[in-house]
């Protein structure tokens, strides 16, 4: 079998698939509006007459790619390019700022990279073992996993808890407009029939992380003649890489977070660097540097979300059920190819499954090199001036949201939604726990309404949110997280009080 | 000064736009030559779903048989109400079709006063796959016929819990209709998707699953299949008996296929419809649809009116119950 | 002080409208489809109405470099990003974008104006092509 794999993946051919698949995967996930399940479905057709090996070959170095890719709108434009990639710019542009874009962007590449394989090792050598875990979640599970996801709200609010609170619940009830993902009925469309679609993700986004900083930055052109400007060193990336070779802790805790949560269905890329950002900063004794540009949040955020490629695909190749909506295409590919993904895979098709995950790891490399080499030259387009910068990356926005649904209306919210965004973040709403709200609001919500169904089938509609094993464990983690933050939401009162200076605050 | 030369700028720009949007020239011919240009295909659901790879395997097949060069777009949203709605305004002309789905678009515009389009104002071209809708239960659950799935739900009333994908949707009324057939109470859990349901249902947090049949025949070794739709047993199923086989007055199926607006003039729907026949005929097509779990159908514009309508008469009062 | 008190006031006043106007909403609804939202509802309520008497009862600190709302500057922006959108559903895509990159660009510029005028179409022209032409994507207009 071995000889079959090693001979597939040395087939130049392949390794075009590859590298090519990789590339174009960085530029897609680059463009916001423009998702890696959008690539990877605008590929697919591509795929019908190809073999099936350089066919997933392809389309896996589309899904990593992309995944990066979408790092570097978020470093360089506060822009997530896709939604794994939200957690990115909350240091990511921030050190853009701070003239460090390429330090961002090799960060972004080295922690990727280290993801990726790691998500790929566990496909290669624990993927049926962990696939049943996946079958463990059920209604109550989400339900549980959505609110302890709403308790990374306490890192995401920079100033007042109560602010970020009601900024998560605003994105809650955002999540809601459209048709009743359980009840089937209409909601908050006013009679109007487009917003039976409700809002996507990826228009909100759009509006409320890009146009807002588009604002700020013609906003503060009084004062700084230039927006941005790009410190140049020789050997940046060589000292990056340096750095984050030195913890090893943090990119592995970030990956093994991603990996659970792409296992996990329905719980994608986004969820996955939100809650390894959310580790990171609880867990750094310097947690007040985060959100001004840390090079850890950026690991945290970038080592997850490529570790949750790997571990999306583990379900999918196991049981056939995507973990991730790009692996759902995936699966589409596969299922052309008239192979179906499920228990037996590995037995039937071992040569093809194992070309494939090893083909995965190494496009992991891949991807690093390119990026790696790339950082420098991508770095510099913040070096253009911010007159030309900015109604371009205006231009980006609108064309983004129409692509993502090919919808007039969405050009329109992204800008409404944009501006009230930047009025937002002035009176201290984060975009943060709004976005927060928008991803979690869906699992939230059909967790809630399947359990209670669940619940009445069973005789009492609460018990069942509360007896299960993993509910338990998810309802302990929630406290806990809810706990230590209000520790350090009343211990940095505490300091705000006594007034002292920012420095001696680090050593606590 | 710098006021001076910005409206210069404007203006120049206004101008050079007006000479750009005159250039727009309209074209507008008869339908003798259609079609005479690029025609989209919109699937009203997200890309790489069932609709969509529907889509991508007639799409080179059906720029040969038109001549014209053909563009896949998607409108998602609100299980296709959204992209519908957008089709039903657009210019009965024929370059603009749809993929529709039944029971999709007659469920629609009957469960939500504010869906923006109507059953009647869909002109369907051709029906082209049907997924038979199939209940099943793990092999472990001891559950080996429908007499013995009606039986255990008869001794407890309401309390055997069933997978389906979607309220008001194609497997929530197949639940109903199936309900009132065999006289039982069950519950009826909706999921967001096949991915969803599915891993609820081997999760063991439902008893029963109501599924297409493409997804039953990948689990096919971890299932009990009960009863399935259709008129006559599947290829695939051959041990597995039809809902009608079994008395049940009922076919639960979900049915794709493509449509224009309405009041597109009748030699432009033959052509279209000329053209999706032609393709739904492809042996090789219809191997690929029968490997994947589907049934080909090869239904014209005025065989899938009367379906539509058939199906409508018989699901109209079974919505109405649910509502 | 008295400003930042008001704005508070305000927003707090606005998230309240916000839980009201989804509150009563829902009404009608199925159960399944109201009990998440309506739920929602109740909580902003009780989080914006803290919010209230929080901003009344105590004033919170002035902070150091504490902007108005909308500067002089963003204003006239606003207004060109709002004419953006409504250009694209009259002249189109490719037409609204060139405008709005030339005037958009002479707004902010303070230097070499026809440098980044043309510099800021051409991209613009560029992006639109590779998401018309190889991404496919249905710009309404030209």
């Amino acid at each position: 079998m071995w000889e079959t794999v090693l001979s597939a993946l040395m087939d130049p051919v392949n390794a075009l698939f590859l590298v090519g698949g990789v590339a174009g995967g960085i530029v897609v996930g680059a463009l916001p509006g423009l998702t890696a399940t959008m690539a990877l479905a605008l590929m697919l057709p591509f795929t019908f007459s190809m073999s099936p090996e350089p066919a997933l070959i392809m389309l896996g170095g589309i899904y990593i790619g992309a995944i990066y890719g979408g790092s570097i709108s978020a470093i360089l434009i506060n822009t997530p390019g896709t939604p794994s990639s939200i957690a990115t710019t909350f240091d990511g542009y921030p050190m853009t700022r701070q003239g460090k874009p390429e330090q961002a962007l090799v960060t972004a590449a080295f922690s990727s990279g280290i993801g990726g394989v790691l998500g790929g090792l566990t496909l290669l050598f624990l993927s049926p073992a962990l696939a049943d875990l996946a079958l463990q979640f059920g209604p109550p599970e989400f339900f549980w996993v959505a609110i302890f996801g709403l308790t990374i709200i306490a890192t995401l609010s920079a100033g007042s808890l109560l602010k970020g609170m009601i900024g998560g619940c605003l994105g809650l009830m955002l999540s809601t407009v459209g048709i009743a993902p359980i009840g089937g009925e209409s909601r908050f469309t006013f009679g109007f029939s487009p917003l039976q679609g409700g809002l996507d993700l990826v228009v909100m986004l759009i509006g409320l992380f890009c146009i807002p900083e588009v604002l700020a930055m013609v906003d503060r052109k009084r004062v700084a003649k230039q927006g941005l400007a790009l410190k140049r060193e020789k050997g940046v990336a060589g000292g990056v890489i340096k750095k984050l070779v030195r913890q090893p802790l943090l990119l592995l805790r970030s990956s093994i977070v991603g990996i659970i949560t792409g296992i996990i269905p329905g719980a994608g890329g986004n969820i996955a660097s939100l809650l390894s950002y959310d580790l990171a900063v609880r867990f750094d004794k310097k947690h007040k540097d985060y959100g001004k540009g840390r090079m850890e949040g950026v690991v945290a955020s970038e080592a997850s979300n490529n570790a949750e490629v790997g571990g999306s695909l583990v379900p999918l190749l196991s049981l056939g059920i995507p973990g991730a909506a790009p692996a759902a295409v995936l699966m589409g590919a596969l299922l052309i190819q008239g192979i179906t993904p499920g228990p037996d895979l590995y037995t039937r098709y071992p040569d093809l499954v194992y070309t494939f995950i090893i083909a995965f790891i190494i496009a992991n490399f891949v991807m690093f090199v390119m990026a790696f080499y790339g950082a420098r030259y991508v770095a510099r387009m913040i070096d253009l001036p911010a007159d030309v910068l900015l109604p371009m990356i205006v231009m980006l926005t609108v064309i983004g949201s129409f692509a993502i649904r090919n919808s007039y209306l969405d050009v329109c919210m992204m800008l409404g939604f944009g501006i009230a965004g930047y009025f937002l973040k002035k009176v201290g709403f984060e975009p943060g726990p709004i976005v927060l709200g928008i991803i979690l609001g869906p699992i939230a919500e059909t967790g809630l309404a399947q359990s209670m169904l669940l619940g009445q089938a069973e005789g009492g509609v609460w018990q069942i949110f509360f007896t299960r094993p993993i509910t338990l464990v998810l309802i302990v983690l929630s406290l806990i997280s809810l706990l230590s933050a209000v520790y350090i939401q009343t211990s940095r009162a505490g300091w705000k009080a006594g007034r002292r200076d920012a420095e001696t605050c680090d050593a606590d | 000064m710098v006021k001076r030369k910005g409206i210069l700028w404007l203006s120049l720009f206004l101008l050079a736009a007006s000479v750009l949007a005159g250039c727009k020239a309209s074209s507008s011919t008869g339908d003798a030559d259609f079609p005479n240009r690029q025609l989209t295909y919109m699937i009203p659901f997200e890309a790489g779903g069932q609709s969509d790879i529907e889509a991508r395997r007639q799409h080179k097949h059906l720029e040969k048989e038109l001549g014209q060069p053909v563009v896949i777009t998607y409108k998602p949203g609100g299980g296709g109400s959204v992209g519908w709605t957008e089709m039903v305004n657009k210019k009965p002309d024929g370059y603009y079709m749809a993929g529709i789905n039944i029971p999709h678009i007659i469920l629609q515009p009957m469960s939500n006063e504010d869906t923006g389009y109507k059953t009647d104002q869909i002109q369907p071209v051709a029906l082209f796959q049907s997924t038979p809708i199939g209940l099943a239960v793990k092999k472990e659950s001891g559950i080996r016929s429908m007499k013995d799935f009606v039986q255990k739900s008869k001794e407890d009333p309401g309390k055997v819990t069933v997978a389906g994908s979607g309220t008001f949707s194609g497997h929530h009324l197949a639940l109903q209709q199936l309900e009132q057939q065999a006289e039982m109470k069950l519950k009826y859990v909706p999921f967001t998707g096949a991915a969803t349901q599915v891993q609820a249902f081997l999760g063991g947090n439902t008893d029963a699953i109501l599924a297409n049949s493409s997804d039953l025949l990948k689990y096919k070794d971890r299932l009990n299949i009960l009863a399935i739709g259709g008129e006559k047993k599947l290829g695939f199923f051959p041990d597995t008996p039809t809902f009608k086989e079994l008395g049940y007055a009922m076919n639960p199926t979900i049915d794709r296929g493509v449509g224009v607006p309405k009041g597109t003039p009748e030699a432009v729907v033959e052509r279209l419809e000329q053209a999706f026949l032609q393709i739904a005929k492809d042996q090789k097509i219809q191997q690929q649809m029968k490997k994947e779990g589907f049934l080909p159908l090869e239904m014209g514009a005025k065989e899938s009116e009367q379906y539509i309508e058939q199906r409508k008469k018989e699901l109209e009062p079974v919505l109405q119950e649910l509502k | 002080m008295r400003r930042r008190l008001n704005r508070e006031i305000g927003v707090s006043l606005f998230f309240l409208g916000i839980a009201v106007i989804a509150f009563i909403q829902v009404e009608g609804l199925n159960r399944m489809s109201a009990v998440f939202p309506r739920t929602l509802a109740v909580i902003l309520l009780v989080l914006s109405g803290i919010l209230l008497v929080q901003s009344l009862v105590r004033p919170p600190e002035k902070k150091k470099g504490e902007t108005p709302l909308a500067s002089s500057r963003i204003l006239p922006f606003l207004l060109i990003l709002v004419l953006y959108a409504v250009l694209i559903a009259g002249l189109g895509f490719l037409i609204a974008t060139i405008l709005f990159a030339g005037v958009g660009t002479w707004y902010l510029c303070d230097r070499n104006k026809i440098r980044a005028i043309i510099g800021s179409i051409l991209l613009g022209i560029l992006f639109y092509a590779l998401f018309r032409f190889v991404f496919l994507v249905p710009f309404p207009g030209i």
